[in-house]
């Protein structure tokens, strides 16, 4: 465009007194490629408008610039002034010349930035090229975002004119914030009258799709074709066979927080928000793999078989257990449950005893709990497992249930291995260990005991006449003390101690006796000789009591019965007469820098030397396999401490078909590390047999879970129930166990403590519960896209946390206003009777607190949240209506009734219904005993008022929804500095976006009431549906404005 | 470490105890607590008068006086002094007008105050250049068993720019306490007014209110409170002689200041502590929790 006219509209007010207009014109004027430029007063004025298009004619102009203020209102005009002269629209550039801020910069700045811009303009336009005008059909489908009062209403009318609506809504059901009120001002109408007849419209109508659970995720495109990516979130639930009839919530064990009841009563991790919630739909909350879980070897599922009890349904808990694990009795006695040292309940006071219910499941499950046991068709191919302690155990009967036939050797008398041979019987009975052993062999394993491989049977035979070998022959030689004197009679290795006793052989028993080392080993042979008859038992550990890698209960145990600990010691030499132990020499310790292990290295203290007289040692300081036995020549890799060299993520030896596992590889471990061995070996045993690569997708056999947020801030402080145990006196000279086991009682208290970190606990009691099979735990979230030509954003709003409020403690007693809503609804936790939350009584003084985090930017948000004024008095007449003799205060601001009615409304609340307004703020809020204390000013009369009252609800301020900056973004929509969502124009564009086809409707906008939110959507339905009556839409580049030089 | 240290009037009379043992603590902690020379009154009050520059000329001077000896920081243990000097500073800081009169007044000073030294109440100090975790581990007698009830009063966190800590709900007693071992209440009166200077000619008013904030601490279980303001511990302590003659049903209770008690649980003996400046004698208090011999 080489002639250009450049006309300069002005008003005193806003420009001219800013700006030198008649300089600007004279550099204007002398612009290469500008033909003409006047000025006008007010040239929007409808009569002056028209100068635009005479001077293009009249002058022969090809561009035309426009200088004003506010662009995006001016713009429209002068493109159709343009048209009417005959140009193309886009022959135009409006530029604003009113200075942003007054920055100081005078007169002459603003004029030189005002002629800057009008510069630029012109540069812009000499070097547009006006390639022709592209359209795109326009998609006659809309996307309205939020499922509340603001969604609903888009929907239906954008619906209701012909055309297809996709209703986004984030939870299971539509009804947003509107379906959690009583009742709504001024009218007192109840939304489950008004509102769920239009949900239930929204549900039926044929031209709404609601994607319930869903989110955007992605949007791309323009005005006219948005492309929109939406993830549908995993409900667990197929929708197309669910029929909402709630058997499922029936016989969920998991109860959890409730969005909907706002935390003032529960829900199911199976549920359906509320009673007409639409889709008549329920969904699972699964947060992801709880930590207790994720810390167990074999990942039994212990969130599930703990919230089974909980509901005292111990039988399914067994079953549950079953199906991990054969061995719960066994296991649940003795394991070293890392599942407890993750449990999140220790953020509170003590983690779950975890260990203890998976034995209470075992005790009071009964026989029922027994699960079918299936076994694959044979497979014609033989394991031998050597071995059988837990690890030989479970590879053998996983392999079993696989289908191979499968022989165990042992060369103990009976299986269990080291649980047999090491664990004393106090701490496991024989009986149980028999009966959840007798498992295996039921399944059909062949055991050989009284068979040392190696001795008995040659090992090279063993790999001839099997398919496979499974290595699992523990660690049963004792690490010696290397000092003087470890040959003399009396010193007795801990793991030979304890195999002699539980193996019923002879063994000689000293008076006063030391046992050597912290471990369980060191703990089980030291309660064992106490047992057996010795006077004195002392336990001699070199690092302090918090490095002691024994469980801390059989510790403690071991103390109550008498058993002295002589910590940071060490035996240095064992003296004797005529070759029987007599003395034990030994040296203090201190503890100095970690070592490789991370525990404190311990370092002799010289010269502290000190005897002890003794006439047994029991040395238990470590344990490794007996590879020799197996053979000198087998050629299996041994490392340095003894112990076999496994790939460790298949457990292959390195000799094809051979596989090892558990303590001879692990060094001694536990019995639960043992078992997830065992399970591995099984599995590449499997794999190997059938011809399978093995080591394909190991890695992912157990992916480490993102780490759950868990709330524990509030819950009530609830110490782990203790194990009823025999007393001491009745344990002294014989072997009954010493823990009792949880009563049902016990156990059902102790699983209630567990805080749900997971959500859904996938005890599966949901899905044979569900009669129409709608239930599949694999249906995960997927994405599906959408084309839509317009979108109505009605994301709505969040309350401010009062957690927030810093001088106001949190109590029990001190509501939100949505909280406060749920006991005065009929559909609330105690169906409209209002009650306080700590006793379940009535309160009779109430105080609202308005303008909580409103109104006051010095510490939260300057803006008035528009509502509360209203609600505040809604409820306190629904408050007086329900509780007669009851008093509400109020203390406020100001009463703001900005609407038709509201005035009458609040007249009505404090002169029929009473309601005591204090004009003032309230500077304390605090506990006293059974009341609330409530310290303020009365700003009328000028006097301090203290109110001792039962309940205070604070009107908190309205805030976005703490998605919706994300949701901006993703749209390439703006936000306020608070998050709401930005307006073209918040007068003359009131529900546009700055982005053509996405309009926002209610409280995503800013605070507002339920009129003006229904309102703004049938406003933003009216846009969509204009934008619908056209086939086609300019194909458009984003174009920015010039602002700024 | 060093550090300069402003005592004021009260820590030199009336709060000695507030001084001996804050000195005695911090040098157990390995800092040196070193008194500025040449000080005068800190202004006492903060002038609230919109034309009353006059009235700062007293803290600048102080504050002056550790630029002068080479100092760019200045701790105090007195609240009240504490909120003049801050006050007196941040004034200077944010107010260039107000800073160039003020230099104006003290032209026939050798040096110009710009406000570069840094004002530190001495828990300040504790926190941010000690450290809790540190005082944690240089614990000798933690005060276990000793249930205490933190009181702020109002010069440590008011106005919001000056405030050491959270003006509504102030943590930084609990934390030291804590870290020192003891229990600790949550009582809402802990940022209550103590009826300040009312003490002089309205004794009245701080009856009633010391004995609505010590009731607070007593009804919540509380052995003794525990705060860092000589006003505040005038009457909170030494009035419990009128609330008493007052109210009939009340009891007296122990009120230490925080540097007492950090003393006591760093391993110094009791006369470091110079628990017999107290009114309400603690010794008995610290003798059943088997804290003293």
């Amino acid at each position: 465009m080489e002639n250009i006219g450049i006309f300069i509209c002005y008003c005193e007010f806003e420009i001219a007194s800013f700006l030198d207009i008649e300089e600007i014109l004279k550099v204007s004027r002398k612009m290469e490629g500008v033909k003409f430029a006047e000025s006008y007063k007010d040239l929007f004025g409808s009569s002056q408008l028209k100068v635009i298009t005479e001077f293009v004619r009249k002058e022969g102009l090809d561009g035309v610039v426009v200088a004003s203020c506010l662009p995006h209102v001016h713009r429209q005009a002068v493109e159709e002034m343009l048209q009417v002269a005959g140009l193309d629209k886009r022959s135009s550039e409006v530029v604003s010349i009113k200075p942003e801020s007054r920055n100081g910069k005078g007169m002459s700045g603003y004029t030189e930035d005002a002629i800057c811009r009008i510069g630029a303009a012109v540069e812009k336009l000499k070097k547009k090229e006006l390639n022709p005008v592209s359209t795109i059909p326009m998609v006659k489908q809309a996307l309205v975002i939020g499922g509340g009062v603001s969604g609903i209403h888009a929907a239906l009318d954008i619906a209701n004119g012909g055309y297809e609506v996709f209703l986004v809504e984030r939870t299971p059901s539509i009804g947003g914030h509107m379906v959690e009120l009583s009742e709504v001002f001024p009218t007192l109408d109840c939304p489950q009258c008004i509102l769920t007849p239009k949900m239930v419209q929204c549900g039926q109508h044929p031209n709404i799709h609601i994607l319930g659970y869903s989110e955007v995720k992605e949007v791309k495109g323009q005005v006219g074709d948005f492309e929109v990516l939406v993830k549908r979130k995993g409900t667990y639930i197929d929708w197309n066979k669910c029929t909402g009839c709630g058997e499922c919530a029936n016989v969920c064990p998991v109860e959890m927080y409730s969005d909907f009841q706002r935390g003032t009563a529960q829900r199911k991790a199976i549920y359906k928000p509320f009673a007409q919630a639409v889709p008549n739909k329920f969904v699972i909350d699964k947060q992801g793999v709880p930590p207790c879980r994720d810390a167990c070897p074999i990942h039994l599922n212990a969130q599930g078989y703990v919230q089974l009890i909980s509901e005292g349904r111990f039988t399914e808990a067994l079953a549950l257990i079953r199906e991990t694990l054969p061995f719960p009795g066994t296991i649940g006695r003795i394991c070293v449950h890392p599942c407890e040292t993750e449990c999140k309940r220790k953020e509170v006071d003590q983690p779950i005893s975890i260990c203890y219910l998976k034995r209470a499941a075992a005790d009071l499950g009964g026989e029922d709990g027994e699960v079918e046991i299936t076994v694959d068709e044979e497979k014609g191919k033989k394991i031998a497992v050597i071995g059988a302690g837990p690890a030989g155990l479970l590879a053998a009967y996983d392999s079993r249930r696989k289908g191979y036939a499968v022989t165990v050797f042992d060369a103990f008398p009976k299986a269990g291995g080291t649980l047999l041979s090491g664990i004393p019987e106090y701490r496991l009975p024989r009986a149980i260990l028999e009966k959840e052993t007798a498992i295996v062999s039921k399944l059909g394993v062949e055991f050989r005991f009284d068979t040392t491989v190696g001795k008995d049977i040659p090992f090279d035979q063993l790999k001839k006449d099997y398919d496979a070998l499974f290595i699992a022959i523990g660690t049963h030689i004792s690490t010696r003390l290397n000092i003087d004197g470890e040959g003399l009679k009396g010193v007795v290795h801990g793991i030979d101690f304890l195999r002699m006793i539980n193996l019923g052989e002879e063994v000689t028993v000293g008076k006063r006796v030391a046992v050597v080392g912290g471990g369980n080993a060191a703990i089980d042979a030291a309660r064992t000789l106490k047992r057996a008859g010795a006077e004195e038992v002392n336990i001699i550990y070199r690092r302090s009591y918090k490095e002691m890698p024994a469980n801390e209960t059989e510790i403690e145990e071991a103390e109550n019965e008498g058993i002295k600990l002589h910590l940071l010691s060490n035996p240095v030499r064992l003296l004797g007469e005529s070759g029987k132990v007599t003395h034990m020499e030994c040296v203090r310790m201190k503890l100095g820098e970690p070592d490789a292990s991370g525990r404190r290295r311990p370092i002799p203290v010289e010269g502290s030397q000190f005897t002890m007289e003794i006439d047994m040692v029991i040395p238990a300081i470590g344990q490794s396999p007996n590879t020799r036995l197996l053979g000198e020549k087998t050629g299996l890799k041994v490392a340095r401490n003894g112990t076999m060299d496994v790939d460790p993520l298949t457990l292959e030896t390195g000799i094809a078909g051979v596989f090892a596992g558990g303590d001879a590889v692990t060094g001694p471990a536990s019995a639960v590390e043992a078992l997830a061995a065992g399970r591995k070996a099984a599995i590449s045993i499997d794999r190997y047999l059938s011809g399978e690569e093995l080591r394909k997708d190991r890695e992912d056999e157990w992916i480490k879970p993102k780490e759950l947020t868990v709330a524990t801030k509030g819950v009530e402080e609830k110490p782990r129930v203790k194990m009823p145990t025999l007393d001491v006196a009745g344990r002294e000279g014989n072997f009954t166990e010493v823990d009792k086991g949880f009563s049902q009682e016990e156990a059902i208290s102790e699983a209630k403590r567990c805080l749900s970190c997971a959500g859904c606990c996938e005890c599966m009691s949901c899905v044979t519960a569900c009669e129409a099979k709608a239930i599949d735990h694999t249906l995960v979230d997927r994405y599906e896209t959408i084309h839509v030509g317009a979108i109505v954003v009605a994301s709505g709003y969040e309350l401010l946390s009062k957690d927030l409020i810093e001088e106001y403690e949190n109590d029990p007693d001190i509501l939100d206003p949505l909280q406060f809503e749920r006991f005065l609804c009929p559909s609330g936790p105690t169906d409209g009777v209002v009650i306080r939350p700590s006793d379940r009584k009535t309160p009779k003084d109430v105080v609202f607190i308005e303008c909580v985090g409103s109104r006051d930017p010095e510490h939260h948000l300057p803006y008035c949240s528009r509502v509360c004024c209203m609600y505040s008095c809604k409820m306190g007449m629904l408050y007086r209506h329900a509780v007669h003799d009851g008093t509400m205060y109020i203390f406020y601001m100001d009463v703001r009734t900005d609407g038709k009615m509201y005035e009458e409304f609040y007249q009505r609340g404090t002169e029929e219904d009473g309601i005591i307004y204090i004009r003032g703020r309230v500077s304390k809020v605090f506990r006293d005993g059974g009341k609330i204390m409530v310290w303020g000013s009365d700003t009328l009369t000028g006097k301090q008022v203290e109110i001792a009252a039962d309940m205070v609800v604070l009107a908190m301020a309205m805030i976005p929804r703490p998605d919706a900056k994300e949701l901006a973004k993703i749209l390439g929509i703006e936000t306020d500095e608070f998050g709401f969502m930005k307006v073209a124009h918040p007068r003359l564009k009131p529900f546009e976006s700055e982005v053509p086809g996405i309009f926002l409707a209610g409280c995503c906008q800013s605070p507002k009431d339920i009129p003006e939110c229904v309102a703004q959507s049938c406003g933003c339905a009216g846009k969509v549906l204009s934008l619908f009556s056209q086939d086609e839409v300019e194909y458009s580049l984003p174009v920015g404005d010039i602002v700024n030089v | 470490m060093k550090i300069f240290y402003y005592p004021g009037c009260t820590v030199k009379t009336k709060a000695k105890n507030l001084e001996e043992s804050a000195i005695a603590a911090m040098k157990a902690l390995d800092v040196e607590l070193v008194e500025l020379s040449d000080w005068n009154c800190c202004g006492t009050v903060f002038g609230m008068s919109t034309d009353d520059l006059l009235h700062q000329l007293a803290p600048l001077r102080n504050l002056l006086r550790v630029k002068e000896q080479g100092g760019d920081k200045v701790t105090t243990m007195c609240s009240m002094c504490y909120n003049t000097l801050k006050r007196a500073n941040h004034l200077i800081r944010e107010d260039e007008e107000k800073k160039n009169l003020i230099a104006d007044f003290m032209s026939e000073e050798a040096v110009r105050y710009e406000g570069e030294v840094e004002v530190l109440h001495l828990l300040e100090v504790l926190r941010d250049t000690v450290g809790f975790e540190k005082i944690k581990e240089k614990v000798k007698v933690p005060l276990e068993g000793l249930k205490l009830d933190p009181y702020y009063g109002c010069m440590l966190t008011r106005p919001q720019e000056i405030g050491i800590d959270n003006m509504e709900n102030p943590t930084i007693l609990e934390e030291l306490l804590t870290a020192l071992g003891a229990e600790v209440i949550r009582d809402p009166m802990k940022t209550e007014c103590c009826g300040s200077y009312h003490t002089v000619n309205a004794v009245e008013v701080v009856v009633d209110r010391g004995y609505g904030i010590l009731n607070s601490a007593l009804k919540r279980g509380a052995d003794a409170m525990v705060l860092s303001c000589p006003l505040c511990d005038y009457n909170m302590d030494h009035r419990q002689r009128e609330i008493a003659g007052k109210y009939v049903d009340f009891s007296n209770i122990p009120v230490f200041y925080f540097t007492q008690l950090l003393a006591l649980a760093l391993g110094l003996d009791a006369v470091s502590g110079r628990f017999d400046l107290n009114y309400v004698d603690p010794l008995p208090l610290l003798k059943e929790k088997g804290l003293i011999a």
